[in-house]
């Protein structure tokens, strides 16, 4: 790569006119080829082309849906998404679908994998999954990137699982998280939460309004004695880098932000990249291969273009960003960079225990961002997070959520009619119980995204069998929950259900286990580490035994936590990046607009 | 050899993915309720539309008729709902019809950013203003490539698509909603014939209840589904007149771009609606309880759910 150029670009770039392509249509050579325009992908464009000053292709599969996402002017870009539950949720405008790209799934080797129709997929389109989430954006303990060593020292162990530390500290981390949460504009309250870890500066926007569906979990939680705080989250609260403050619309965990007040990578770390004119995103653009010389160096992909026509792209530097699942599959289509045996392996969700509470109350989860409130108490840590606490197992932060969605309501009204007809319940016929609306208006959830532990046998491979529209295997996922899993759901389980007795309920239970589960955080599977014998990456997160490619989505992670996991993606990336550009100081990059 | 019988494999394939997703987002938490599968599985012969005539209403009129008789009698809905079922039908029709190609988006993704059922906020005053944005619901989205591919080959069938043969061999074809709509109603006027020498929509309630038992459960899952779809999506879809639907279940819709926080630029904070709160119980919240047959259901849910639970 070449030095850098100054920051600051000669004139405004117009916005692209070229169909399938934003920013610079007319860049023809590339310092740097990310794959994936998600959390990522965008936070190292960011990085490379704003201070870097570097050329950068980004290569997304999805379409976009944030019109004029080039365009400088103040009132852009223009989002297609939409407070529309048919849309976004049942018709899946920006999902993954099935039918072009399956994916099978099986509980271990013993079994045979099969189609199922939703195997962890995330959201693919420019801004990646992460434009679909309500952005809830805690950071990791500071014992996470040590959470090997911490485990010995308390002595405690988990059959199967293996822990490792991470290369990269939450000391060295902490300036990245504060750039991740200054570029994606996140809201929170500093000391709210005991057991977060030391922060060096305060929120850059206080918390917003709390959802009543919050303070009543809330008060529950209180009375057991737990700490409560408004959750992190990337929703403006206050106007902020050009973008209006969040209204609480209702339709956010799932939906594309129709105003711009959601600080999805699309509308921050991407779209600054693109108005450098350093920086050229072609979309619809399916990346099948990467090619390489066989002696460590990538040096090109294919792709499919928005036609189904074949392309190849080249640049000095390779990104891989198209999350954990996709990037591992493009490394072993490509016969690439697995010289450990571990690409694929490690696979990480989290392990998600939910308590469900039904109200008397209406308590309107369709006002709101999803979730504005929730408890670290049940992580498994000690206050301050330096520590794990060994009187329980490792378990994770407790969100307090319900249901937005009214369709969502009906459909379950349908289905526990199903079950009611079984048992002959008199006088209820199906559309009493539709308009009770209890499945959306009176139920809430405390959702523990509980730390799940790397296990060497859950993996995504190539499936013997299926293909996607592109003629490619599609990802086999390998995953049962372990040891350390059936001690947290066991140890969990009531005191998640018990939360709604103390808040209030009149009903409560604790949600079955999903097969697959159902998690959106989709992390490992190219591990980062120093050891080129046990891990895929390095510490900068480049590959041990390719030169010139790097993984910056969540397929380095090393473990997976207890608190979601993107804003730790994009630090990272970040951190990856600001490498990348200024090696001998990578901080240098920090802080600059 | 497969690893999935075919017959399995047709109907996962029949499974909207998004049915399974959405509790995920909610948090997984009715999955203790067995789907019902709304889905493929008759092995009737594909639709092959005829070139343009593929946006004529698809059901005939007769059709129409039966699938009306079908959608009263598996929803039966109290009171004066005639605009309801209006909508449902106007829903399933336009899914069934308005297909997408090339040059066309169909009826698959409403626009956004916003409708105009809610007006701008005035942030200088943190109240609503006057001005109401212009519709963008109603125009509709065009399809990507791999979009078209795949919502043809949902509403056509799998056959009538170019690139779609990468799976038939192990999960075989997708059976096309136009071609389980014709086949299912065709269905349950043979079984009205045949149990009470009748059309299915000329039988009387009892009757049609009869039939309806015996038929196939996959499609009445699936109209079931639709008609959900219908009532309480967003009107632009044909379903929900007047979001008629959504008042029935006392659900306000879509928000944007009013919502419910408000900002107040001079006091630089947030002024919450005082007739729809975001972080208190509704003024008018009466805290009642359940009415003993939903109770009777919850408390049944509650124990087949297993421990730990209450009461
Ligand atoms: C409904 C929902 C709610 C969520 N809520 C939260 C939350 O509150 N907090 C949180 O931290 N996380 C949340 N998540 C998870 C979050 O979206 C992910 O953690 C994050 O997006 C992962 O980032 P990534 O960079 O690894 O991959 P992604 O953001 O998924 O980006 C990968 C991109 O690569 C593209 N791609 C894939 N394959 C190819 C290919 N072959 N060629 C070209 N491009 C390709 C994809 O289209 C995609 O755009 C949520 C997810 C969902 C779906």
């Amino acid at each position: 790569m070449k030095g850098p150029v100054p920051a600051s670009s000669a004139r405004t770039p117009l916005p692209s006119r070229v169909p399938g392509v934003l920013g610079n249509t007319s860049l023809e050579r590339f310092d740097a080829v990310i794959i994936g325009a998600g959390a990522g992908g965008s936070a190292a464009a960011r990085v490379l082309t704003v201070v870097g000053g570097k050329t950068v292709l980004i290569l997304e599969h999805g379409p976009n849906y944030f019109l004029g996402l080039d365009d400088p002017a103040p009132d852009q870009p223009r989002p297609l998404f939409s407070n529309d539950e048919l849309k976004l949720t049942i018709r899946g405008f920006v999902e993954q679908d099935p039918l072009l790209e399956p994916r099978t799934f099986r509980e271990s080797d013993a079994t045979p994998a099969q189609f199922h129709p939703d195997v962890n997929t995330l959201p693919k389109t420019v801004g990646g999954g992460a434009v679909e989430a309500d952005m809830k954006y805690p950071r990791f303990n500071r014992v996470d990137f040590r959470l090997a060593s911490a485990l010995e020292e308390k002595g405690v162990r988990y059959e199967g699982a293996a822990f490792a530390d991470w290369p990269v500290s939450y000391d060295e981390l902490e300036p990245y998280y504060t750039e991740a949460e200054r570029l994606s504009g996140v809201q929170g309250l500093a000391g709210s939460d005991p057991y977060a870890s030391p922060r060096a500066s305060a929120y850059p926007m206080p918390p917003g309004l709390s959802m009543y569906v919050a303070e009543v979990l809330s008060s529950g939680a209180r009375a057991l004695g737990y700490h409560p705080f408004p959750y992190p989250g990337a929703q403006n609260s206050r106007f902020y880098r050009g973008r209006p403050p969040c209204n609480d619309c209702g339709f956010c965990s799932g939906y594309g932000c129709p105003n711009n007040s959601k600080g999805s990578p699309a509308v921050t770390t991407l779209r600054e990249a693109l108005l450098t004119g350093r920086c050229q995103l072609r979309y619809n653009a399916h990346v099948t291969r990467l090619l390489h010389d066989g002696q460590g160096s990538v040096t090109g992909v294919e792709y499919v273009d928005d036609r189904g026509q074949a392309q190849h792209a080249t640049g000095d530097v390779f990104l891989l960003a198209a999350s954990a699942v996709e990037s591992a599959r493009l490394c072993l289509l490509s016969d690439l960079g697995n010289e450990s045996g571990l690409v694929g392996r490690f696979l990480m969700f989290h392990a998600q225990n939910i308590g469900v509470g039904i109200y008397r109350q209406r308590l309107h989860g369709e006002r709101g961002r999803s979730v504005t409130h929730g408890i670290s108490d049940l992580r498994g840590v000690c206050p301050g997070g330096d520590e794990i606490d060994p009187s329980m197992p490792l378990g994770g932060i407790v969100e307090f959520g319900t249901n937005s969605g009214a369709i969502a309501g009906a459909q379950a009204a349908v289905q526990a009619y199903e079950l009611a007809r079984l048992q002959n319940i008199p006088e209820l016929t199906l559309w009493r119980l539709i308009r009770a609306n209890v499945f959306q208006a009176h139920i809430a959830v405390t959702i523990q995204q509980g730390e799940d532990a790397p296990y060497f046998d859950n993996r995504v491979d190539l499936d013997p069998q299926l293909k996607d529209v592109f003629g490619q295997p599609v990802p086999r996922i390998t995953y049962r929950p372990g040891a350390l899993e059936r001690a947290a759901r066991q140890f969990y389980g009531p005191r998640l259900v018990e939360l709604h007795r103390a808040a209030g309920a009149e009903y409560g239970f604790l949600a079955p286990l999903d097969r697959p589960p159902q998690s959106r955080h989709v992390l490992g599977t190219l591990r980062m580490g120093d050891d080129p014998r046990s891990s895929v990456c390095n510490r900068w997160q480049r590959f041990h035994s390719v030169e010139n490619l790097y993984a910056v989505d969540g397929s380095v992670f090393v473990t997976s936590s207890g608190y979601n996991p993107t804003l730790t993606i994009i630090a990272l990336a970040l951190r990856a990046a600001a490498h990348l550009v200024s090696p001998s100081s990578p901080e240098r990059v920090l802080g600059r607009d | 050899m497969p690893a999935v019988p075919r017959k399995a494999a047709e109907k996962a394939r029949g499974i909207s993915r998004r049915q399974v997703l959405r509790w995920g987002i909610l948090g997984g938490s009715l999955a203790l309720i067995p789907l019902s599968v709304p889905g493929c599985g008759d092995d009737g012969e594909a639709v092959v539309p005829e070139r343009g005539r593929e946006l004529a209403a698809f059901l005939g009129d007769d059709e129409l008729a039966t699938l009306r008789a079908v959608i009263e009698t598996v929803l039966p809905i109290d009171g004066n709902t005639t605009r309801l079922y209006d909508g449902i039908e106007r829903y399933i029709q336009r899914l069934l019809s308005d297909v997408p190609s090339m040059d066309h988006p169909g009826a698959i993704f409403a626009g956004g950013p916003f409708s105009n059922r809610n007006p701008f906020p005035d942030v200088e005053h943190g109240k609503a203003s006057d001005v109401f944005p212009r519709n963008d619901f109603e125009h509709f989205v065009p399809l990507t490539r791999l979009q078209l591919l795949g919502w043809r080959a949902r509403l056509l069938g799998s056959e009538t698509v170019d690139e779609f043969d990468f799976n038939a061999s192990v999960l075989g074809p997708v059976v096309g909603l136009r071609n389980q709509y014709r086949s299912g109603l065709q269905a349950l006027d043979e079984l009205g014939h045949a149990t009470f020498a009748r059309s299915f929509s000329s039988l009387g309630a009892d009757e049609r209840q009869v039939v309806i038992q015996r038929a196939n459960p996959d499609f009445v899952a699936l109209v079931i589904g639709h008609a959900i779809e219908a009532l309480f999506s967003v009107p632009e879809y044909g379903g929900n007149p007047g979001g008629l639907g959504w008042q029935f279940i006392g659900y306000d819709g879509d928000s944007q771009p009013l919502g419910y926080a408000i900002f107040d630029r001079s006091s630089n904070s947030y002024r919450e609606r005082s007739d729809k709160p975001t972080s208190t119980a509704d003024p008018n919240e009466t805290f009642s309880p359940f009415p003993a047959e939903i109770a009777n259901l919850l408390r049944l849910l509650t124990r087949l759910a297993g421990s730990p639970r209450f009461p």
